[in-house]
């Protein structure tokens, strides 16, 4: 095992180091979109590429579309896009899921800014507030739908976000938000980017963002209500010197909020999260080189009040992530390119609620991607990565042991696959094909969980892991087609996906998944668990255009959902039912109207499908998931902005002013966030 | 670095023009005593007002020069602070007249894209000698005839020439092209940049069509 884990390090270094591998391109998001009139990313093969030619379903949302959108956070910007649900169970937590399968702490959803993962793998999510980036200082955000896992690995099983940061220019620049609402809400954020040398700037940032939590129904088990509270600071150094750019960096940021957990217990956590992160890429006349490398330090406080949920105690974990790749990409010919790449992750949870002090895992990948265009009107894409994850324990273990030793030392491998094809329809229609298989990975909780929960005596209970659980698979398929109008663009995908051996909490008093153990105090345990599998399919239309200073964008999703789900014979719903809580119709329509003057306006109507969503009901001797109707709601988003000068913003920005109930998709009703605020751009 | 400038020989044809479109006057100069109707410089500054305020549908397609001097933002080494572009042009026809002038309209008094203030000087296809200590320089259009010139003296000094002329491009004998319509069209000829030893960002030549 572990030769072939330093195989793979070595063989990475010495990839690196071959002279003729020396050379990744240097990809100016800005420059490129300027100079092709349209956004540029690499989050779909790694090269970049337009957008009107990606061969995966993506969103592109540019810097002056966020600037002009009513939305404080990212979640609410991806929320008026097709095929993407947005879950603000409360005030602080948001879920984001694509094409179906919405769940807290959604796992199938890989987020990263500027390709450094901010995913955490803890329990398997994203904290939105955690992402240490303030929306003015977003270059754009890149939202691939459908498994991107041969590129970017585990998670990536449902989509992608990678958002991409500004950078420094050859100016000195400070920008500064300021803004303040009802419930509470502040928001400050200043970003200052520095030219010291012709060859060398710097970037610093911070932020802070208060608001008040939303009232809990008498009908869930609520907690103490603090407010949310996240900051943010950091700092990168960019270096640039004709072929070579390079960029170190880190950055601190923490968050308290309270949420909805898998098991649907609301509880107040606290995050804190550190990072370093290094990227060196060189240019070459024949493609590039780029090597990455970052470290992520996580310390997760659930139940701070003292409490999860009033059930059991309250806990403590620390992640540490550590990953290095590689990657170079080659031009074949004119036209066609290829890519391959080599990653390596350490990633270690410690915690005293595990089965032992320290479950960690490694994991070694490679990958290949290849770009061919055999034609003008034909573009072919293949890609394939593979992954070897080895899992391990160690310290000490809990008594009484829950697992063999013996599973917790094993090791398997999973491929994952992209494959597409483009053609050009005419001079501007373009039908896209697209299949891909990716995997959610158990997280570091789903394998080594271990926590008691009180009972009468002479019982306990203990909530587990399982070293044995299996990555989630998820196979997508899709066809699309996209043209180009006199004015406007119409895009239509119809898509199938398959998600496999889904995970679920454990089921509390499940007959058919106990396990006895035997004591001095006997103790059941109940695990985390591969409930079953689900099939989402649907339609996304979407059509946008302009006219004169009017910019206008709608969209309409019909998402299906067919599960089949082992509750376990448990009394109590399982909290996991894609069919239940994904909305079925969606819509959105979205108005921006900005002349370049001194006013500028939008507003974002969105039409959600009633749903069900779970939450923890009172009930005697623990609580239990229920279902909470969630009504089908139209709300209004609007922004107004006035600027005096170039120099300087007021503006007055509402979400939710319709006051629709069900517009968050929670068991917690939305409420009405208004805010007027300064921004300043010098 | 010795750059030719040009004006002076436009002035001398009578026709001078100032940096906002559309303004134009005749001078009296050497042309003095002809009636305007037959003067030749009349006509080809009537010709070019006309194509470019009044056609709908334009005889030539006119270089977009935002795009083009974004272009240049991508060549290695980047390039930084002021950087001089040519603006190469016939002054006996109108098509290039018309296009030198909306490049110098559309540059102004310099125009700053990535680390770098570009601008321009005119270079007739008479003088093609001044394009020595230039970098770049803007093919006008309507300049197939001289093209093969034009690239020989663009190999000389090495100079990126930059067209709206596709043909120009294919043929090997302009750097880059920049296609009109709704989807930018970006065309980069290898030959023609090795001949003239331009390099480009590789992120930047996948993006266009490299032929």
């Amino acid at each position: 095992m572990n030769c072939m884990r330093y195989l793979t390090a070595a063989s990475a270094v010495a990839f690196a180091a071959h002279p003729a591998m020396v050379g990744a391109q240097t990809i100016d998001y800005q420059a490129l979109q300027a100079v092709v009139g349209e956004p540029v990313t690499t989050s779909v093969t790694g090269k970049p590429q337009r957008a009107s030619e990606l061969p995966a379903s993506t969103l592109i949302i540019t810097a002056d579309q966020i600037a002009r959108s009513p939305a404080r956070d990212v979640p609410g910007i991806l929320k008026s896009y097709a095929g993407i649900d947005v879950n603000r169970w409360t005030a602080g937590q948001s879920d984001v899921a694509v094409r179906g399968g919405v769940q807290t702490y959604n796992a199938r959803l890989l987020v990263l800014v500027d390709g450094r993962q901010v995913y955490l793998d803890h329990y398997g999510m994203t904290d939105w507030n955690l992402l240490g980036v303030s929306n003015q200082d977003i270059q754009q955000i890149e939202l691939v739908r459908g498994p991107a896992s041969a590129l970017f690995g585990f998670n990536a099983a449902s989509g992608v976000v990678n958002i991409v940061t500004r950078k420094p220019g050859s100016t000195g620049a400070l920008k500064a938000t300021l803004s303040a609402g009802n419930h509470g809400v502040s928001q400050m954020t200043a970003s200052l980017f520095l030219p010291i040398t012709d060859f060398v700037d710097a970037k610093l940032t911070g932020g802070r963002l208060r608001e008040d939590e939303r009232d809990i129904p008498p009908g869930i088990v609520g907690r103490p209500q603090y407010p949310v509270e996240a900051d943010h600071v950091s700092g990168e150094f960019h270096f640039q010197a004709d072929r070579t750019s390079a960029t170190f960096g880190g950055g601190y940021a923490s968050n308290r909020q309270l949420e909805f957990l898998p098991s649907q217990l609301l509880s107040n956590q606290l995050y804190r999260n550190a990072d370093v992160h290094a990227t060196v890429r060189q240019d070459t006349a024949w493609g590039g080189v780029s090597l990455d490398g970052f470290i992520n330090w996580l310390d997760a406080r659930y139940g701070t009040d003292g409490s999860i949920g009033g059930l059991t105690r309250s806990l403590e974990l620390a992640n540490r992530i550590m990953v290095g790749k590689v990657s170079a990409l080659y031009r074949l010919g004119r036209a066609n390119t290829l890519r391959v790449g080599m990653e390596y992750r350490s990633n270690r949870l410690t915690s005293d609620a595990q089965y032992s002090d320290v479950i960690s895992y490694e994991v070694a990948s490679a990958n290949v991607m290849i770009d061919l265009k055999p034609t003008d009107r034909i573009t072919t894409t293949g890609a394939i990565r593979i992954d070897r994850l080895w899992l391990d324990q160690s310290g000490v273990i809990a008594l009484p042991a829950v697992n063999d030793p013996a599973e917790y030392d094993r090791f398997f491998d999973r491929i994952s696959l992209n494959a597409a094809i483009l053609l050009q329809a005419g001079s501007d229609g373009r039908f896209r094909i697209n299949v891909g298989r990716g995997y959610q990975l158990p997280s570091l909780t789903n394998y080594g969980f271990r926590l008691s929960v009180p009972l009468p005596p002479p019982y306990s209970i203990v909530v587990a892991g399982s070293p044995t659980i299996a990555p989630v698979a998820t196979w997508s398929g899709e066809l699309g087609y996209t043209r180009q109008l006199r004015g406007f663009r119409v895009d239509a995908t119809a898509f199938y996906t398959r998600t496999t051996g889904t995970i679920a909490p454990p089921v509390l008093a499940s007959p058919e998944r106990t396990t006895l153990i035997f004591t001095s105090k006997p103790t059941i345990v109940q695990r985390y668990y591969a409930a079953g599998d689900y099939t989402t399919y649907g339609t996304e239309l979407s059509v946008a255009g302009h006219v004169s200073f009017l910019t206008w964008r709608a969209n309409y999703t019909w998402t299906h959902t067919r599960e089949s789900l082992d509750d376990q014979g448990s009394p109590a719903p399982i909290p996991l039912s894609p069919s239940l809580t994904t909305p079925r119709h969606k819509a959105n329509i979205v108005l921006e109207y900005d002349p370049g003057g001194q006013w500028n306006f939008s507003t974002v109507t969105r039409y959600t499908a009633a749903t069900r969503q779970f939450a923890t009901a009172p009930a005697v001797p623990l609580g239990q998931v229920a279902l909470f109707d969630v009504d089908s709601a139209v709300a209004l988003d609007a922004r107004v902005g006035f600027r005096p000068s170039r120099a300087w913003e007021v503006f007055a920005s509402g979400e939710n002013l319709t006051v629709a109930g069900g517009a968050s998709l929670s068991p917690l009703p939305a409420d009405r966030r208004v805010r007027i605020g300064l921004r300043l751009g010098l | 670095m010795r750059h030719h400038a040009v004006e002076p020989l436009v002035t001398k044809r009578c026709i001078h023009r100032s940096s906002r479109l559309g303004q134009a006057t005749t001078e009296q100069g050497n042309s003095e005593g002809v009636p305007l109707l037959y003067r030749p410089t009349f006509w080809r500054s009537a010709a070019a007002l006309v194509l470019m305020t009044g056609t709908p549908l334009p005889l030539w397609a006119e270089l977009n020069t935002p795009i083009a001097a974004r272009v240049l933002t991508f060549l290695l080494p980047a390039p930084k602070g002021p950087m001089q572009a040519a603006i190469i042009f016939n002054p006996d026809n109108a098509a290039s007249i018309a296009d030198a002038l909306a490049i110098e309209h559309a540059i102004g008094s310099g125009m700053p894209v990535g680390n770098t203030v570009i601008r321009t000087r005119r270079i007739a296809t008479t003088t093609l000698d001044g394009l020595r200590g230039y970098r770049a320089a803007f093919v006008t259009a309507g300049l197939r005839k001289e093209q093969e010139a034009i690239a020989a003296a663009a190999i000389r000094n090495s100079v990126v020439t930059i067209t709206s002329d596709l043909a120009c491009v294919q043929a090997g004998r302009c750097v880059v092209g920049i296609g009109s319509g709704p989807h930018t069209q970006i065309t980069v000829s290898r030959a023609a940049s090795r001949a003239v030893g331009a390099r480009f960002g590789s992120a930047f030549l996948m993006l266009v069509k490299e032929i």
